[in-house]
């Protein structure tokens, strides 16, 4: 069901089907607002691009659909950095061809740690990375998740092929 | 602005259309439809500039008032609440940093403060609160943090753009 508008009602106003039927579908979005969910549960994801690089088609919406509501943006899933000093690795969302967060740290760091008693060398993090986007007109937007890293690191996700979880909807 | 307020029951025979600008009619039922659609949100996104936020306090303090501090108008119902950012604390011995987030003028529970980050390294932090049962009016929420030692600093980075957002609804 596609959300509309329904002008407002007057007294004694003749209610046609068609406004009613609106306000019916109205509802009925908002029982099941517009949503995107990819679960992934693979091989741990890996990325050494210097620059802002796509997660991957499973991680983009090109044409999701809004009615102006605020959209939440969301990924869940452990993370680490490995290499061969304390490398950071980031992540950003990209709306619509340009990214939220700052030009070089993006939206979230996850920083490789030096710690030499750790038992594993690079220990994975639960990470729950994302934002609200807000002021989206309505219409058809595009969505990426994105990440890159500092030259000699490598940023992972879903460590241990771990479930990563990753989803875009209308709050 | 529309607003949300109960409907009465319609009854068998009653013209949906009648005093439409009154509680139980169309129109209402129209407005309150409006209003779940359009909840209403508060957010602050920092705009990655000026130095990382820092606390070397081991009581829960605000992170900073005058960002992730907001006031939001409600219908009535649930409301959540998220701050998301990238921490560590300053090197130096093994604290923790934690954080939380509060209704102002609530006390802090048992449970609190709650979502705990180790080491001298960036990482996410990601807070998410659910309040479920607020009353309709206006509640002001704040991220507070600390860190278990005060001889080292709990740090929050500025570059990656810390974000604190409260909403109407889940």
């Amino acid at each position: 069901m596609a959300w509309g508008t329904v002008a407002a009602f007057t007294d004694n106003e003749v209610v046609t089907a068609a406004k009613l039927n609106q306000l019916a579908d109205n509802i009925e979005y908002l029982r099941a607002s517009n949503e995107y969910v990819y679960l992934y549960n693979s091989t741990e994801m890996t990325t050494t691009s210097g620059t802002f690089v796509s997660l991957g088609a499973n991680f983009e919406q090109a044409a999701f659909a809004c009615t102006g509501r605020p959209i939440l943006v969301l990924l869940q899933g452990s993370v680490r950095v490995s290499g061969a000093g304390s490398e950071i690795g980031n992540f950003d969302i990209e709306v619509d061809g340009s990214r939220i967060g700052h030009s070089t740290d993006g939206l979230v760091s996850v920083q490789r740690e030096t710690n030499a008693g750790s038992v594993v060398t690079t220990p994975p993090y639960h990470a729950s990375i994302g934002a609200i986007i807000t002021g989206l007109a309505a219409g058809n937007h595009a969505f990426k998740m994105m990440w890159a890293v500092e030259a000699g690191g490598t940023l992972k996700l879903g460590y241990g092929s771990g479930a990563v979880k990753f989803c875009i909807r209308e709050l | 602005m529309v607003s949300y307020s109960s409907l009465d029951d319609m009854k068998v025979g009653q013209l949906v259309n009648h005093n439409a600008g009154a509680a139980g009619s169309i129109e209402q039922l129209r407005q309150n439809v409006e209003v779940l659609h359009d909840r209403n949100i508060e957010q602050y996104f920092h705009d990655g500039t000026g130095s990382d936020w820092t606390t070397t306090s081991t009581q829960l303090v605000a992170i900073d008032a005058g960002a992730f501090q907001l006031t939001i108008t409600t219908n009535g119902g649930p409301v959540m609440t998220w701050f998301h950012g990238s921490t560590r604390r300053a090197a130096g011995s093994a604290f923790y940093v934690f954080f939380t987030i509060l209704r102002v003028g609530d006390p802090v529970d048992a449970y609190e403060p709650n979502h705990p980050q180790w080491g001298k390294w960036w990482k996410p932090i990601s807070v998410w609160k659910p309040y479920p049962f607020l009353p309709a009016g206006t509640h002001t929420f704040s991220v507070y943090w600390m860190i278990s030692g005060g001889t080292v600093a709990a740090e929050l980075r500025a570059s990656s753009k810390p974000c604190f957002t409260v909403w109407e609804g889940y």
